[in-house]
C-alpha cells in the first residue's frame, strides 16, 4: 500500500489551488497525495499547528515576506520535510539563494505540471526513505536500550565476587557475550558455617532471560531459607516456576550447601553441568549426580541430594556451558579435555588465579572468534579445619 | 541454518542442518512450529547438526508441548552421542521420546 504524502502549497495567486487539485486529481483520488493550501505565512503557520507535512511547495516571491528565510526556518523546525521552491526568476542568484536555504528542488513559473509531478514524486520518495531511516534508527535505539537494561539487570542481581572467610575462599565471575544472556551465580550464608552456592543458566537472551533469571534467583534464595535440603528447595522452586511459566523458558541450575563443620558439600542438580573437583596431585574430576531436569519445565520432577566430602586443599568449580562450548574460528569447541588440563595445572592456585588462567586459556583457544555465550564461573577453595589429635 | 522437511508415510521428518544456537533458534522455531500447525506426527532428526544450545532445546520443548496439547506425537531420532548428552544433561530425555532411528520410532506414531 502506498503511503500518503502530505503536501502544503504556499502561493498568493488565486487559481493555484484549482490548478493543483486538477493536475494532481488522480493521485489525490488514489490516496497518494493530500494537499493543503496557504496564501500567506500566517496561514502556513496555522496549517502546521494542526499537523506536519512531508513536502512544502512555496513561491518565494509571495508579496510581503522573505520566502527564502521562511523556508530555512521551517526546515529547522521540521527536518524530515522537504521544500520545493517555485519562482518566476530562474537566474543564478535566485538559484543560489534557494540552494542555501536547504530547498530540495526548484521549479520555474509558469509551472510545467509534468515537471512538477515528476519533481513531487521524486521528493516524496526521498521523504519516505528519510522516514524509514528514522523509524529504523528508533528501532535500533530501542533494541540497544533494551540490551542496556538487561545488562544492568543482569549485573544488578549478582552479589560481589569474593569471599574469604575461615575455610572458604570464593571467587565468582561472569563474562557476558555480546548479547546479554541469562547466566547467574549466587552465594549466601544460611547459618554460621553453612554457605549456599548457586550456578544457573537461563535459556534465551536479553530482557526476557534476565527477568526470568531474576525470578529464579530470588526463588532459590528464598526457598533455601525454608528447605534445608537443596533437592527440596529445587522441588519447590520448580513447582513455582512451572506455575508461572507461560514463555516455555527454563533454567538449568546447580545448588550446593557447603558445611564447614562436616567438611562436605550437599548439592542437587537441575539439568546443569557437573561440578568440577580439583585436588593437587590428582586428575580433576566431575562430580557424578542425577541430572534432574532444568527448572520451569515439568512440575512433577524429583530432585536428589548428593554429598561430597572435601579433601585437603581441594577446589571446586561451578560453571556454565560457555566454558566447554567456547568455540574457535573454525567452530571447534574448547571441550572438557582442555578444561581439565587447565584445572590440573592450577590445582594449587587461588580461586581468583585459577579463574583468570581458565579465561586466559579459553581466550587463547577462541583466537579472536566472537564469544557466543556467557562464561560464568564460581570457584571455591576449601581449607580443611585442622583438628588436633587428642592423646 | 536451514530445516529440511520430508514426509514419510504421514510423519513429517524435520532435519535441522548446521548450528542451532541463539542466533539461529528463531529460524528453527518458525519452521518446526509451521510444520506442527499442519501435521500432528513429527520426527526431528539430529544427524545434520553440529551443536544445539539451550535456545535450541527450548524450541524442541515448545514443539513437544504444542504437539502434546493437540494430541500429536513428537519423536527425536538419529541423535549423535554429543547431542544426546545435551538432552540427557538437561533432563529432557525424561519427558521427550528419543529413538535411535526412524524405523524404531515408527510404532510410536500409531
Amino acid at each position: 500500500m502506498a503511503t500518503l504524502t502530505k503536501i502544503l502549497v504556499l502561493d498568493d495567486e488565486k487559481d493555484t489551488e484549482d490548478l493543483f487539485l486538477q493536475k494532481f486529481r488522480h493521485k489525490i483520488a488514489d490516496g497518494i497525495y493530500e494537499f493543503a493550501f496557504a496564501s500567506c505565512q500566517d496561514e502556513v503557520q496555522k496549517h502546521f499547528e494542526n499537523g506536519t507535512f512531508d513536502i512544502f511547495i512555496s513561491d518565494i516571491n509571495v508579496a510581503g515576506m522573505d520566502g527564502i528565510s521562511f523556508i530555512s526556518q521551517l526546515r529547522k523546525e521540521y527536518p524530515l520535510m522537504r521544500a520545493i521552491v517555485v519562482s518566476a526568476y530562474g537566474d543564478i542568484n535566485t538559484l543560489r539563494a534557494v540552494m542555501r536555504c536547504g530547498a530540495h528542488d526548484f521549479v520555474i513559473k509558469p509551472i510545467d505540471f509534468n515537471d512538477l509531478l515528476d519533481t513531487v514524486q521524486k521528493t516524496a520518495k526521498v521523504v519516505a526513505s528519510m522516514k524509514q531511516m528514522e523509524a529504523t534508527t528508533k528501532k535500533l535505539s530501542a533494541i540497544s536500550d533494551e540490551l542496556d537494561v538487561s545488562a544492568k539487570l543482569q549485573r544488578s542481581i549478582l552479589p560481589g565476587n569474593v569471599i574469604k572467610s575461615g575455610s572458604i575462599e570464593l571467587f565468582a565471575d561472569t563474562i557476558p557475550a555480546a548479547e546479554v544472556g541469562g547466566d547467574f551465580y549466587d552465594y549466601f550464608w544460611l547459618s554460621e558455617g553453612k554457605l549456599g552456592i548457586v550456578m544457573a543458566d537461563v535459556s534465551g537472551k536479553n530482557v526476557s532471560a534476565a527477568m526470568f533469571a531474576t525470578i529464579a534467583k530470588t526463588l532459590i534464595k528464598s526457598f533455601s531459607r525454608i528447605y534445608a535440603s537443596p533437592a527440596e528447595c529445587f522441588r519447590n522452586v520448580n513447582i513455582t516456576l512451572c506455575a508461572e511459566n507461560v514463555t516455555t523458558m527454563f533454567v538449568t541450575a546447580m545448588y550446593g550447601i557447603i558445611d564447614t563443620e562436616k567438611n562436605e558439600i550437599t548439592y542437587t542438580n537441575a539439568g546443569h553441568l557437573p561440578i568440577a573437583v580439583i585436588v593437587p596431585g590428582q586428575d580433576p574430576c566431575f562430580l557424578e549426580c542425577d541430572s534432574g531436569m532444568a527448572l520451569g519445565i515439568f512440575e512433577e520432577v524429583e530432585f536428589v541430594d548428593h554429598t561430597h566430602h572435601f579433601s585437603p586443599g581441594e577446589t571446586i568449580l561451578m560453571y556454565t556451558d560457555g566454558v566447554p562450548e567456547a568455540a574457535d574460528p573454525n567452530g571447534a569447541e574448547y571441550d572438557f579435555e582442555r578444561f581439565a588440563e587447565v584445572l590440573a595445572k592450577n590445582a594449587k592456585a587461588s580461586p581468583n588465579t585459577l579463574t583468570k588462567e581458565l579465561i586466559k586459556s579459553i581466550r587463547e583457544f577462541a583466537n579472536g572468534a566472537p564469544q557466543s555465550d556467557d562464561i560464568t564461573t564460581l570457584c571455591v577453595k576449601y581449607r580443611m579445619r585442622i583438628i588436633p589429635n587428642v592423646i | 541454518m536451514e530445516v529440511k522437511t520430508e514426509d514419510n508415510s504421514g510423519v513429517i521428518i524435520l532435519t535441522p542442518m548446521g548450528r542451532v544456537d541463539t542466533s539461529t533458534a528463531k529460524i528453527f522455531e518458525d519452521s518446526v512450529m509451521a510444520a506442527a500447525d499442519t501435521n500432528g506426527k513429527i520426527a526431528v532428526s539430529f544427524d545434520s547438526i553440529d551443536y544445539i544450545s539451550s535456545a535450541g532445546l527450548r524450541v524442541v520443548l515448545m514443539l513437544g508441548k504444542k504437539l502434546k496439547a493437540s494430541n500429536g506425537t513428537l519423536v527425536l531420532i538419529n541423535m549423535p552421542d554429543k547431542i544426546y548428552s545435551v538432552f540427557k544433561m538437561s533432563g529432557f530425555d525424561k519427558i521427550l521420546k528419543i529413538c535411535a532411528t526412524f524405523d524404531e520410532a515408527k510404532p510410536l506414531f500409531g
